[in-house]
């Protein structure tokens, strides 16, 4: 999505920030814009994520205003 | 040389120590991988040291003949080790492995290398006792090597990057080969491909292994039903999520491979059986919340009646001949619903 010039957030739990950092700075994005949440999502029942959605709106929509679209610098492209 | 050079004491402890500090280790000694003995090791492939093999995933940097080379030595490898160690890398590359997935997933998957061909013989690969264990050079440093890769170059940085929870003790190394000779098939690599007179290496991505024991049966379809009911594991990730995904290993024990082979004339024919046999899972097994979980998405046919099935196809069974002789042991190798990938050891790539 980032690639196509849209800008975008990335959800992640908390357990998983530093693999997400790693795997964003790999990609080319290490400013990426990151939400985090509690860990585990998977398994957290329909009325809890719809909390959590509420509780979160603000940071992701001010994250996705904020965050500028850039190209990465071709290396994902080059690398398969 | 291209990569950074840095100038430690000579005293192997003081080496170790540095390498430790520097997380290029996995706790145990290691080589260091001098200029000399870095340029060594890839004479013994026709191939530059800035060539590039691979890209894999988390780091996604480019992966060179040398910086391979740096960690053949350091694992312990001799040279004549290197092609197999371009073959290993270019497999684990192969989208269809999923090592993105390997290497940080919360599961203790780990990739583990198969070896066919006449480069057993040439590296002396333990194909039979104890050959998923220690005392070997040739299984331990080649696995090894490609456990350091996977940490210095791919990034499979415990915690950090890798998310497992517990890993295991083959992520140290887990390399080992088929015992063609013993096997009433055609070897893994010939079936996957490649002609009998090649060498070539298949590295799957087995959670661990598990001992199956059968002394008692006389019949090969007996022996494979009880090793088809000790894969049936509603623990496994073969079960769920990725249930009809992947591959599934077995390591039959030679003695196991010559009863089941009088009765079952063709792999297929094995690999079908096992997809019958392992289709039998009591629904009372799974706790309740698991049970309607699985009655929920079972559109893709896993429950049927009372009974779930453990694999949706039969070649997701993937079936290697290797162990000692006189025992009657065989192993499962519960994986991750990743496929297994082969590649060929490529002649030019080797010791001339």
């Amino acid at each position: 999505m980032q690639k196509r010039g849209v800008p975008t957030v990335t959800l992640v739990t908390e357990q998983f920030v530093s693999l997400a950092k790693a795997a964003a700075k790999s990609l080319g994005y290490p400013d990426i814009p990151l939400v985090v949440v509690p860990h585990p999502f998977e398994t957290m029942p329909r009325d809890q994520v719809r909390k959590l959605a509420e509780q979160k709106y603000d940071e992701i929509v001010g994250k996705v205003v904020k965050a500028t679209p850039r190209r990465a610098p071709g290396k994902p492209e080059a690398a398969r | 040389m291209s990569a950074k050079v840095h100038e430690v004491d000579q005293d192997i402890e003081q080496v170790f120590d540095y390498a430790c500090a520097h997380g290029w280790s996995d706790g145990l000694p290691i080589i260091p991988p001098t200029e000399e003995r870095v340029a060594r090791m890839m004479a013994a492939v026709d191939l530059k040291p800035g060539d590039v093999i691979a890209h894999l995933p988390p780091r996604r940097g480019d992966v060179t003949v040398e910086k391979l080379a740096v960690n053949a030595v350091m694992a312990g490898c001799t040279p004549a080790c290197f092609p197999v160690i371009i073959a290993g890398t270019e497999a684990c590359d192969d989208p269809n492995l999923n090592i993105y997935s390997l290497n940080t997933t919360t599961n203790s998957v780990v990739p583990a290398f198969i070896i066919n061909g006449p480069i057993r013989k040439e590296l002396d690969v333990n194909c039979g006792w104890g050959c998923l264990g220690h005392g070997w050079r040739a299984n331990a440093t080649i696995g090894r090597a490609m456990s350091l890769i996977m940490l210095n170059v791919s990034g499979r940085i415990p915690e950090q990057v890798c998310k497992s929870t517990h890993k295991q003790p083959g992520a140290y190394s887990f390399c080992f080969g088929e015992w063609e000779e013993r096997s009433p098939w055609e070897p893994l690599h010939v079936e996957r491909g490649f002609k009998r007179e090649d060498s070539a290496i298949t590295v799957l991505g087995p959670a661990g292994t598990t001992n199956v024991i059968d002394h008692d049966s006389q019949t090969g379809e007996d022996i494979l039903y009880t090793i088809a009911s000790s894969m049936m594991c509603i623990g496994s990730n073969n079960f769920s999520p990725y249930y009809g995904e992947g591959e599934m290993g077995v390591v039959l024990c030679p003695p196991h491979a010559q009863l089941i082979g009088k009765e079952f004339p063709t792999k297929q024919k094995v690999k079908e059986f096992l997809l019958r046999e392992t289709s039998k899972i009591p629904l009372s097994w799974l706790p309740e919340r698991r049970r309607k979980a699985l009655l929920q998405k079972s559109g893709g046919g896993q429950v049927q009646g009372e009974f779930a099935r453990m694999a949706a196809r039969a070649d997701q069974f993937l079936i290697v001949v290797a162990g000692g002789l006189g025992g009657y042991h065989s192993v499962a190798l519960p994986t991750f619903g990743t496929y297994a990938v082969t590649k060929l050891i490529r002649p030019t790539a080797r010791v001339g």
